[in-house]
């Protein structure tokens, strides 16, 4: 019998389809078992340290000129809301803009009063806001809610800013410069909103919005700043809690470099645990256990608490009179060598009205004999009200300090009481935790609950999200697993979907086999062929006609074509040009738009390749000068364009070559 | 005679060339050792790469490093034989790749432009090029340079003659040159040039004889994607989450720099501008800069002054915008679309796309260049071959100078060491007597202190010492994984003589030469009471110590006392425990009952690797605990037979983790009665040989249809 070819193929793929069918009838289990889950897993976890100083440096409102919700506004806030700006200006100016608005136009902006707390303000303001291309929906911007609700985005940018972009002075001091904005700009709310024109219960609602924004935005805060106790350190267990790995843990703390007192004083509380530590050594390090802390959901932060020792001693504040002035000094003992690697935090807290500033020396009194040597003089802000002053500390073994309050008249004894001046050790160590067992209800655990050949069900207990991850993962080829909490169900259907396709492809040979030796249906094919052709011509008539017409116009008249080519040359050479010496921003968008617009005139008037390799000579010449002189910038853009009119050539060279085929 | 002899003088000039290369590559007889710990390694690939699993690094773990058996494995071996001098295997290793890259891209230079004189300078020029590309000797990067003019070259002989002995060159080529998938991206990059060349230069070629020729590519980068995904499924602790998460990347490289064909390049690829090419002054100079324009500069005028067709100028052009595109990254121009493509998972393995296209790159400028030159006539042509003359003197400059490689960088990635003769000994010793054993490498440093430096000649040596320990399985605590990571520091702090004989170590190696000064360690005292102090075998500066009898245990030993514990990794208690090689922690929360098992008496074979075969003679009739000494994982499995396709015959319940990183067993006095010999295989390790037996087949089947393609070619013509 002789086989033909199109026979061949569908015997072919119908074997193929039929052996693939037998290879994966029968699923491959996995194998399931919870104690390949328990690991050996490590934290080391610092305490917060980000007692924030407290600066002058606030921002002033800036000048706004478009009230919020006219048609122009609408583009303010599209610019005031691009990443590029923000990351330039920071998201705490575009929050004292909106504050700015608010002063100027709060009177004329009108109230909706629809909203119940902040949740709800954060939400309704994500559905009402306006897309880049929603420009007539500019009258969204126009309410006090929207604005308040833009000024809480923008704090809130500011404050995600600050946490995952910068560490250490560079984010105390921005965190710093945050909460002093924050504070006055509240309060300039309130005096906003006091000085509005309306009835109390909008002024009420109002205010109730701006609590809920500032007491939100607080303890928001607060979760990344520092009590500044010198008694204690807070050590946030989040990334424990966000791997979900409860149990029992041990802490390490490395006490080689802190003083004794404080290394015998230490303990930690958790909840209501409190755990004292065990002394080992350990690579000839002394180190302090705390055997088995446990972690569990609720727990937020570990409590280090060790004794304080405030180096200030109040007895010897006495005053003497200079000229007008009346001088409180003190010297504090200098700091001792075991407290060499601590830093120190000063605060002063001053609850009294009488205007007086405060000096702070650093003396060595090791070096020079008898004679104190100011280092640094450091004027604190005028004390006004009770407001506390918080200082960082960082001072070399042997360095002493000397305290001034300066008043114009003394202080009487009850006053003396009150001022609190406060100089102390802030420990604020890396400890490091090690796993040692699970916590009693939250040992893992795996329960196969249905169990045929083709679907299984795993009731899991205690499992973290990347553990039930795992275990999915371990069902092979063609398994569909789905984690429905804690629930992981796996279904094998790969079998039946490939018996389906099996199915189906033999009756599709089997038409195919029929047609083939059928000739009314072949026939018919042919007929539908001619009509789908036909049908396909109307379609395409019009834009056709309409491209024929044109291009008959652009060959007749000769000097147009060689015209236009010159003008998008010089378009090219200009844009080009431009964009290489006079604009410093990169947009990847000018080379988007100059291609296309280069792609469609090409078309039409067929501009040569050689011209732009010309061009593209000349730029790589302009970017190897730009090198050799080390001007970075400039040499990069034009190396860019060489790229871009590489692609214009190449596109070019295609037209070049279809030419006589046309 | 005389065309013979002017048909074999390039040949001969670029063999000397080559020899000349890697004679300077080296200053006097000192080993380089370098990043992929390619070259070091006598036979250190060849036998602990057999298979994915690894018994001999700090209780085995699975790995890829198979791969590294290709390429490298079988110089050494051969020079093992020989018994040549590593430094003279390590010299005749790059003079192979450089003489094999050299003459395949002569020749195939040769073949486009028709012309001698341009194939040898654009040859030696492609060469020089990447040898200080490769600054950080690797073995990918080496293999990338050579893939590239050798495949092309067979390919074009391929299309031309139709001939099955080039597809089958081809596949040995590639075989050869797998050591390359020791780095994926990197692999799939050399590769993609050959795809991507084929697409644009022979689309008019039937399908058939295109399909032929890259099925081999096919079934290399299948075998080889899915033996990692083998690997990363046993791998757990590795790849816990996302695996194709980034850990940094570095995908913006700046068109301007890319420009600069030579080593100039690289320090501002990538967005930090990473500055570890040790010729950054000589590139960096004026002159240098001006010089390493050059070669695009020649491209440029070639485009616009060539007579060739403009068809073969769309193509040169599209080769270089391609891998222009690739190579740059998400630089601008289209460095949007990079990121949408970017944004597919798999591609997100090119962490630094610059490194792994820029070969492709340097390949492709030189073959523009090659192609172009045909149509360039009368004085421009000369110009071209000033252009090229000027830059190939500058190029070799560095290597007369015997700059070719920075020899001083310690910290990382290559210096030159002499191995001193009684590191040479103790290597002989290990061969001879310590073939399976386990030495416990002594001080440790854990890994938050600076690496231990051994103080050898002429400069200090940081690699791992245990490559030297060829055949024995070492613990030195230097992590191959995260597991290590975790686990040695705490197996370390809490080494003593129990624990000692509770990991089954047979001696313990104490190195005398290393700076460990002021660095906090565990020193050989905290385990001197289990240690043979009598019978210690000295090496110069190195002890080598037996364990006391008393405290020796077998690998694979049955095990009567069981503690279980609700502690993750106790392993205090095992080190305080009286008779630790007696004894197992097991991790069992939910039953807490010490039990007590029957010893048993267990005999076992090592097979290889990944197989064992073990005699359990259960004379008591009860339970027996089985305690296999090597890292816990879910893939070792017991069988009864060794074959291919066998399937495990016990539960996976009854496997658990002891001593907290071990595989422990019980095994039913039911299961023993019926089960006297029992074989213990890493599963995975069968698949894998699964694996390469379709992939070898699938070679064959290539080869075999290439060969029946040709007979039909030739028939047609008779």
């Amino acid at each position: 019998m002789k086989v033909s070819r199109r026979m061949a193929i569908v015997i072919v793929i119908n074997l193929i389809a039929l052996l693939s069918y037998l290879a994966v009838r029968n699923p491959s289990k996995p194998s399931l078992n919870a104690e390949s889950l328990v690991k050996l897993t490590s934290y080391v976890l610092p305490a917060k340290n980000n007692t924030p100083i407290i600066t002058n440096n606030v921002l002033e409102y800036p000048y706004v000129k478009t009230k919020p919700g006219r048609l122009k506004y609408f583009i303010t806030a599209l610019r005031d809301q691009s990443t590029d700006k923000l990351y330039h200006k920071g998201g705490l100016y575009f929050a004292a803009k909106r504050i700015s608005e608010l002063i100027k136009w709060g009177d004329e902006l009108p109230i909706n009063g629809n909203i119940n707390d902040i949740h709800e303000l954060e939400e309704w303001w994500a559905g009402t806001k306006p897309s880049w291309w929603q420009f007539y929906k500019y009258g969204a911007y126009d309410s006090w809610e929207a604005t308040l609700a833009r000024y809480d985005s923008f704090i809130r940018y500011e404050l995600a800013d600050v946490i995952t972009n910068t560490s250490g002075n560079e984010r105390d001091k921005r965190l710093g410069a945050l909460l002093s904005n924050f504070d006055l700009q509240n309060r300039t709310l309130i005096s906003v909103i006091a000085g509005l024109n309306l009835p109390p219960s909008d002024k009420f609602y109002l205010n109730f919005l701006r609590i809920g924004i500032t007491s939100e935005l607080n303890r928001e805060i607060n979760n990344y700043v520092d009590s500044g106790r010198t008694d204690m350190a807070e050590i946030p267990l989040t990334p424990i809690i966000t791997a979900q790995d409860y149990g029992r843990f041990d802490g390490y703390l490395n006490v080689q470099s802190i003083p004794a007192y404080i290394a015998d004083s230490l303990y930690v509380t958790s909840g209501k645990q409190k755990v004292y530590p065990k002394k080992i050594t350990r690579y000839g390090d002394p180190l302090l256990v705390f055997n088995d802390i446990a972690i569990n959901q609720k727990s937020q932060v570990l409590e280090l608490h060790y004794e304080r020792k405030n180096f200030i001693q109040r007895d010897e504040l006495n005053p003497t009179k200079k000229g007008n002035m009346v001088f409180y000094q003190l010297k504090t003992e200098p700091i001792a060598t075991d407290q060499a690697e601590l830093e120190h935090l000063f605060q002063v807290s001053y609850p009294l009205s009488q205007k007086a500033y405060l000096e702070f020396d650093e003396t060595n009194v090791s070096s020079m004999q008898g004679t104190e040597n100011a280092v640094i003089n450091d004027l604190l802000l005028p004390i006004k009200g009770s407001t506390d002053y918080v200082k960082h500390v960082h001072a070399n073994p042997g360095v002493g300090f000397t305290i001034r309050i300066i008043t114009e008249k003394p202080f009487t004894t009850e006053e003396l009481a009150k001022i609190k001046l406060d100089l102390a050790p802030l420990y604020r160590p890396d400890m490091k935790f090690i796993k040692t067992a699970f916590l009693s209800a939250e040992i893992p655990h795996i329960k196969l609950e249905t169990n045929n050949s083709h679907s299984m069900a795993l009731l899991t207990e205690h499992l973290t999200e990347s553990d039930k991850q795992y275990l999915t993962q371990l069902f092979g080829f063609g398994w569909r697993t789905d984690i429905a909490g804690d629930v992981i169900r796996a279904e094998y259907r790969l079998d039946k979907e490939l018996l389906t396709i099996v199915i189906l492809s033999l009756i599709l040979s089997l038409v195919i086999i029929f047609a083939s030796n059928n000739q009314p249906i072949a026939s018919l094919y042919s007929k539908y062929k001619i009509i789908a052709k036909q049908l396909w011509h109307l379609v395409l008539a019009i834009p056709h006609k309409f491209i024929k017409r044109f291009e008959t116009i652009v060959k007749k008249t000769n000097t147009v074509k060689t015209r236009t080519r010159f003008i998008f040359f010089g378009f090219v050479c200009v844009v080009s040009a431009i964009d290489i010496f006079f604009v410093q921003a990169q947009h990847e968008n000018i080379y988007w738009i100059v291609l296309a617009l280069w792609l469609t005139i090409g078309v039409f008037f067929r501009p040569i390749s050689r011209n732009i390799l010309w061009l593209a000579l000349i730029y790589f010449a302009i970017s190897a000068v730009g090198r050799l002189f080390v001007q970075v910038p400039f040499a990069n853009k034009a190396a860019i364009w060489v790229f871009t009119f590489l692609f214009l050539a190449l596109c070019f060279q295609l037209f070049e070559t279809e030419k006589p085929s046309s | 005679m005389k065309n013979l002899l002017f048909r074999i003088l390039p040949y001969i000039g670029l063999i000397l060339f080559a020899a000349y290369y890697s004679q300077n590559l080296f200053i006097q007889d000192y080993i380089t050792y370098g990043e992929e710990q390619g070259f070091i390694n006598y036979d250190y690939v060849n036998y602990r790469h057999q298979g994915i699993w690894d018994p001999t690094h700090n209780f085995g773990s699975v790995s890829s490093y198979v791969f590294n058996r290709f390429t490298v494995g079988p110089i050494w071996a051969i020079g093992n034989k020989l018994a040549v001098s590593p430094v003279m295997i390590e010299k005749f290793y790059f003079f192979i790749i450089i003489a094999v890259t050299l003459i395949f891209s002569y020749l195939l230079f040769k073949k486009l432009s028709k012309s001698t004189h341009i194939a040898i300078l654009t040859s030696l020029l492609y060469v020089t090029v990447y040898n200080y590309f490769v600054g950080i000797l690797t073995s990918p990067k080496f293999v990338h340079f050579l893939i590239l003019p050798a495949s092309v070259f067979l390919w074009k002989q391929y299309e031309e003659t139709k001939q099955a002995r080039y597809v089958f060159l081809n596949v040995l080529l590639l075989i050869c040159t797998m050591v390359i998938s020791i780095n994926p991206p990197q692999m799939l990059g050399a590769y993609c040039f050959v795809l991507i060349y084929i697409l644009l230069f022979s689309h008019k070629t039937a399908l058939l004889p295109k399909l032929t020729f890259l099925f081999s590519y096919l079934s290399i980068v299948l075998y080889v994607l899915i033996s990692n995904f083998i690997v990363i499924t046993n791998n757990r602790d590795l790849f816990k989450g996302d695996i194709f998460a980034l850990p940094w990347s570095a995908t913006d490289a700046q068109l301007f720099d890319i420009y600069r064909l030579f080593g100039g390049w690289w320090d501002y690829a990538g967005f930090r501008g990473i500055t570890y090419n040790h010729l950054v002054d000589y590139y960096h100079s004026p002159f240098g800069v001006f010089m390493t324009y050059l070669p695009f500069l020649l491209i440029l005028l070639a485009l616009i002054f060539s007579k060739v067709q403009i068809n073969m100028k769309s193509k040169v052009i599209g080769i270089l915008i391609i891998f222009l595109f690739l190579t740059k990254g998400d630089h601008a121009p289209v460095g949007h679309f990079f990121t949408l493509i970017f944004q597919i998972p798999i591609l997100r393995i090119f962490r630094e796309p610059w490194a792994k296209f820029m070969p492709d790159l340097i390949f492709a400028f030189f073959l523009s260049i090659v192609l172009l030159q045909s149509g360039i006539t009368g004085r421009n042509r000369v110009v071209g071959y000033v252009i090229l003359y000027a830059v190939l003197c500058f190029q070799l400059f560095p290597l007369i100078n015997g700059e070719a490689l920075d020899h001083r960088i310690v910290d990382w990635k290559i210096a030159d060491v002499q191995i001193p003769s009684n590191w040479l000994d103790l290597k002989d010793w290990t061969i001879q007597n310590a073939k399976n054993k386990r030495i416990l490498v002594l001080p440790y440093v854990p890994q938050d202190e600076v690496r231990p430096i051994h103080k050898w000649t002429p400069l200090h040596y940081f690699g791992n010492p245990s490559e030297f320990l060829m055949y024995s399985h070492v613990l030195s605590g230097i992590p191959t994984d995260k597991v290590d990571e975790a686990f040695m520091p705490v197996y370390f702090a809490e080494l003593n003589p129990q624990l000692l004989a509770a990991s089954s170590i047979d001696y313990v190696l104490n190195m005398n030469d290393v700076e460990t000064s002021g660095i906090k360690k565990v020193t050989i005292e905290s385990v001197l009471p289990a240690l043979d102090t009598a019978n210690k075998i000295e090496f110069g500066d190195l002890d080598l110590y037996p364990v006391k009898e008393n405290y020796l245990s077998s690998p694979i030993r049955s095990v009567s006392k069981i503690q279980y514990t609700d502690q993750i990794c106790p392993l205090e208690d095992l080190a305080n425990s009286k008779s630790p090689s007696n004894s197992v922690l097991l991790m069992n929360t939910s039953n807490s009952v010490e039990a007590n098992l029957k010893s048993a008496r267990v005999d076992y074979t090592m097979i290889d690797n990944a197989e064992y075969q073990i005699n359990i003679q259960n004379e008591k009739q009860a339970d027996v605990g089985l305690l296999f000494s090597q890292r816990y994982n879910s893939g070792w499995k017991i069988y009864d037979s060794t074959s291919l396709f066998a399937r495990p015959i016990l539960d996976d319940s009854h496997h658990k983790v002891a001593n907290c990183f071990v595989n422990f067993w019980r095994l039913s006095s039911d299961f023993l009665a019926h089960h006297r010999t029992l074989y213990l295989r890493y599963q995975p390790q069968q698949q894998f040989a699964l694996l390469s037996y379709l992939f070898v087949t699938t070679l064959l089947v290539n080869v075999i249809f290439a060969s029946l393609y040709q007979f039909k070619q030739t028939n047609q013509y008779i």
